[in-house]
């Protein structure tokens, strides 16, 4: 990997990390059955930041660690400002991993960065699904 | 370092098709075309992307004048395809400072497999001249859909091969067409 690309798999693992974080904050203000949804989709979003560290690692690169705490966007007292943080969160994430696609010639890394801006792309608009909001999909996930 | 310009990919094929001219100047030819046009394999990768989601507009607006019950929900996926026709049009229209790769040139020459309808422009059972329209509208949607997967397939392939500059939009087309497929579900 080239310094460039590293640097911008760093950033999509911070990215990682602040979603994950935001996801606790989601969890506490929503349903049960909401919950649920959450902590599979907070599952996959932990297992793609620890491949993002190995794949780092093995770069030669140490992976940057979580802030101790980070700011939320708005204040999350409803379900509703939940699932729209939830929504943000995946946005976010489809950004970052949308990023890394510009900054790498690897085929295999532009294969790991498609993949994540696909899932999160998807999970974003289910948060939209959930929130009534339509159309649920956007034109250019990640832009 | 070469600069690629499709149109003038674009010229030269069309020279090639009037002159015929591309195996060589011989005596008496008509010399129109003083240089050999370039081969199929220097294709741009994004004219058959853009061939494809131009079809699927089109056959996003068939279906919805064939069954206008499904036009409040097809409605939204066909602007944002419209979108992606209009980002295809500006990528193609700017010229790129390196030429494609041969190993992604050749994956894209006619019938190769890259997922998309092969043949004409807009040409599939369903929007040739003549051809019978869908037969009910979950055959109208069961048609968008396998154009989304065939989009998503070529889309998902040419994120992995094209330059740094391009792999960003692919991908979001990529995304984006993976999400109308579900939507679609």
């Amino acid at each position: 990997m080239t310094p460039e690309s590293i640097e911008a798999v760093q950033d999509a693992l911070a990215a990682e990390h602040a979603v994950i974080w935001g996801y606790g904050a989601v969890g506490a203000a929503v349903s049960d059955e909401l919950r649920s949804v959450v902590v599979m989709v907070e599952a996959t979003h932990r297992s793609r930041r620890d491949a993002t560290a190995d794949l780092l690692r093995a770069a030669g690169a140490e992976p940057v660690v979580a802030q101790t705490s980070y700011e939320l966007p708005f204040a999350i007292s409803t379900q509703e400002a939940a699932v729209q943080l939830g929504e943000q969160l995946e946005s976010g994430c489809a950004a970052s991993w949308r990023h890394v696609l510009g900054r790498t010639e690897e085929a295999e890394l532009r294969r790991t960065a498609r993949d994540h801006l696909i899932d999160a792309a998807v999970q974003a608009m289910r948060w939209r699904q959930t929130a009534g909001v339509t159309p649920a999909s956007v034109a250019f996930p990640g832009q | 370092m070469s600069v690629t310009f499709s149109r003038r990919r674009l010229l030269a094929a069309a020279t090639l098709t009037a002159g015929g001219a591309v195996t060589g100047c011989t005596g008496g030819d008509s010399a129109r075309t003083p240089t050999p046009s370039p081969p199929p394999e220097s294709l741009d990768p994004l004219e058959p992307i853009l061939t494809g989601a131009l079809a699927l507009v089109a056959a996003y607006d068939r279906a919805a004048e064939f069954f206008p019950e499904l036009a409040t929900r097809l409605a939204p996926l066909r602007e944002q395809s419209a979108e992606h026709v209009l980002a295809l049009q500006l990528a193609l229209a700017v010229p790129t400072m390196t030429p494609p790769s041969p190993a992604v040139s050749t994956g894209t020459s006619a019938g190769s497999g890259t997922g998309l309808p092969t043949g004409h422009p807009g040409t599939s059972p369903t929007s040739a001249p003549g051809a019978s329209p869908p037969v009910d509208p979950a055959a109208a949607l069961a048609g968008l859909r396998a154009r989304l997967g065939a989009i998503r397939s070529a889309t998902g392939q040419l994120c992995l091969t094209t330059t740094a500059e391009r792999a960003p939009l692919i991908g979001s087309l990529t995304a984006a067409t993976a999400c109308h497929d579900l939507l679609l579900a």
